[in-house]
């Protein structure tokens, strides 16, 4: 579903991603670990198309299409969907109209009709019990005047009501209490089909107790260092990753 | 008198003079522009608004003007046509204690045309005018329309309002100013607005003269204890478009609320300029005003709140806010405050940014288009200027415009 080989990015002039290689099939599950500054959130946001970042080299393909070269509408169209680390307070924009909008328009990008105010409605509520969003919040302007728990409660209901063939959580566990967190890996879990794929960028294995990766990859200097299954997550929980990274350090 | 002679104040106000002669207090205005220089940028009022195209336009009167029926968007209200200055006779049946008269002289105008060069020239030749008057107690349930429009070239009119509300009554007004293909063609008008004790006025305005034509609109509203007063100015279309509102708070227990938007673009040029005098004690007003500049277009915001000495108890805030679309876009914008007596609580404040482009990246990120996310942004950045428009036909109208205007 997606392929990056040889992913370079720089923000600034500086160079963040060092050739990075991942490959994602349907119904798969990443977990994409490291230390501060690895740059993790730099691939997300490349992914996304964000204009701060510019790619150096590599390609990224998403079924088959180069999305290097789309807009963000355009890949979010083709069916990524990145959450945010800080979700944005946007005051004015109702969440409702700017979803019912957001669908609309990826509709007409695949060539569909407009969905109906009926089955737009029925998905609303369908997706705001999934993710229990409270009843005000979906009618309340984007994020505005939310806590950090409401906030990324949002991003997963947003994420629901688009159903992404690919879903990028950035951080989504920073922030969150206990209970906040079950609910947001309760509503990621039940999201999840044999034809999407999720991938989870932290820093703490606690998500991936509730999230289960079938992949865990250490992100270190803007590249993987090590791929395992999910028991990579706790023994970097136990040792932290200097004995992982001990290595690329003598080599550079 | 030779042409060569005069200088180019004297052969602009020849345009406008009237062969009968004026009286009364147009005489006084007459003589009052024979000592007002031209308005130039080298005056504080005028700092940031140039009037060379004003001052050279060669402009016709047009006494006899076709009143087609105009089609506007505000459904069911007592409807006053001015075609290119002069007032059609009104066949609108008013209920029992409205009035409507034609002005023939003017008295005790609230404008200090002493002062100010186009308040002057309207005071001395206005074109035509109607008062509306209402009895005490007497509340209208249907909004009271002025339609002025601008149709053909180069034509200068002069109209001139009077809405006088007795003790206690209430309405709505709209002002609309509307363009039927016209060009190179000026409004000067003058409105005075005077509310009684315990009287309520909200008043509408939408500034739509087409992008060719100038308007310079002058309001004077005079309060009395116990009223309310509300104004939404909406300027949209227009070459120079300038706004001189002047609210003299003459009583205790008034509300006063001011806001405005402005939406302009190409080579547009808009000027706002507002005075709320806060004369007596225990009052609130409240000014909003919200502009969005883009390509090559100028915004001017001069709004300046005073409060004379022993009055006390002065609640008044003031706020400008503007988004610039383009890097040629220019806003200058002057928030003032004037205070005079020592327990008040005044606020004011002016901001210029862009559209924030991490609330736009957000939105394409969830599939809305560029151009869908600018417009939400754009609507999101006046909802709360709109959202205060109490008469809804009004606002459903403006929210329209607001969408269109930058919906390309």
């Amino acid at each position: 579903m997606l392929s990056i080989k040889n992913l370079k990015a720089s923000v600034e002039g500086k160079q963040i991603l060092n050739g990075l290689n991942l490959e994602i099939k349907a119904g798969e599950v990443h977990a994409i670990m490291g230390p501060n500054g690895s740059g993790k959130s730099t691939l997300a946001a490349v992914l996304a198309g964000r204009e701060d970042f510019t790619v150096e080299g590599g390609e990224v393909t998403f079924d088959g299409k180069n999305i290097l070269e789309l807009a963000p509408e355009e890949r979010a169209a083709e069916g990524l969907f990145l959450a945010f680390q800080y979700p944005i307070e946007i005051p004015g924009v109702s969440n409702i109209n700017f979803l019912k909008t957001a669908i609309n328009e990826v509709r007409e990008y695949k060539g569909l009709e407009k969905m109906t105010a009926k089955d737009f409605l029925k998905r609303l509520k369908e997706k705001k019990e999934l993710v229990e969003l409270k009843d005000g919040l979906a009618n309340r302007s984007v994020n505005e005047g939310f806590s950090g728990g409401e906030k990324k409660r949002n991003e997963i209901f947003q994420m629901a009501m688009l159903e992404p063939k690919l879903a990028i959580l950035d951080e989504t566990d920073s922030g969150l209490d206990i209970d906040a967190l079950r609910i947001v890996a309760n509503g990621v879990n039940r999201l999840k089909t044999k034809d999407n794929a999720t991938i989870v960028i932290t820093h703490y294995q606690r998500l991936l107790d509730y999230i289960v990766p079938d992949f865990v990859h250490v992100l270190y200097q803007g590249k993987i260092v090590k791929t395992g299954g999910k028991e990579l997550a706790l023994e970097l929980e136990e040792k932290g990753y200097d004995w992982l990274t001990k290595n690329e350090k003598e080599l550079a | 008198m030779d042409v060569v002679s005069m200088d180019k104040k004297e052969l602009f106000l020849e345009q406008f003079r009237v062969s009968e002669g004026v009286h009364g207090v147009s005489k006084s205005a007459e003589l009052a522009l024979l000592e007002l220089p031209f308005p130039n940028t080298r005056e504080e009022y005028w700092k940031y608004t140039r009037l060379t195209k004003i001052q050279n336009g060669n402009f016709l009167l047009d006494e006899n003007p076709s009143f087609e029926p105009i089609l506007t968007e505000f459904g069911d209200a007592f409807t006053f046509n001015c075609v290119n200055g002069f007032f059609e006779d009104s066949d609108v049946k008013l209920p029992i204690g409205v009035q409507s008269k034609v002005i023939e002289e003017i008295r005790d105008p609230l404008v200090e045309y002493q002062y100010e060069f186009f308040s002057a020239l309207n005071t001395a030749y206005f074109t035509s005018g109607i008062r509306i008057k209402l009895e005490p107690k007497m509340k209208l349930d249907k909004p009271i329309l002025i339609n002025f429009v601008s149709t053909g070239n180069a034509i200068q009119a002069q109209p001139r309002l009077e809405i006088v509300l007795g003790e206690g009554a209430s309405a709505a007004v709209i002002i609309n100013f509307q363009n039927q293909n016209a060009t190179e063609h000026i409004t000067n008008v003058v409105s005075e607005m005077k509310v009684s004790k315990n009287a309520s006025l909200q008043v509408h305005q939408l500034q739509q003269s087409g992008d060719d034509n100038y308007l310079i609109n002058t309001t004077e509203v005079l309060q009395k204890r116990d009223s309310k007063f509300s104004i939404h100015t909406m300027s949209l279309e227009g070459k120079i478009l300038r706004n001189n509102l002047n609210i003299a708070v003459d009583g205790q227990n008034c509300e006063t609320r001011l806001n405005g938007v402005y939406l302009v673009s190409g080579t547009q040029h808009v000027d706002n300029h507002t005075y709320v005098d806060h004369k007596k004690p225990n009052c609130n007003s409240s000014e909003n005003y919200k502009g969005i500049i883009d390509d090559k277009a100028t915004a001017v915001f001069n709004g300046k709140v005073m409060v004379q000495p022993d009055a006390q108890k002065i609640n008044a805030f003031q706020s400008n806010q503007n988004i610039l679309l383009s890097d040629d876009a220019t806003i200058n914008s002057k928030p003032e405050l004037e205070i005079y007596a020592d327990d008040v609580q005044c606020s004011h404040g002016s901001t210029t940014g862009q559209l924030d482009e991490e609330a736009l990246f957000y939105l394409r990120s969830r599939g809305v288009s560029e151009k869908s996310a600018k417009k939400m942004l754009i609507r999101a950045f006046v909802f709360d200027v709109l959202e205060e428009i109490e008469l809804e036909v009004f606002k459903y109208h403006v929210e329209g415009l607001v969408e269109e205007k930058f919906g390309v």
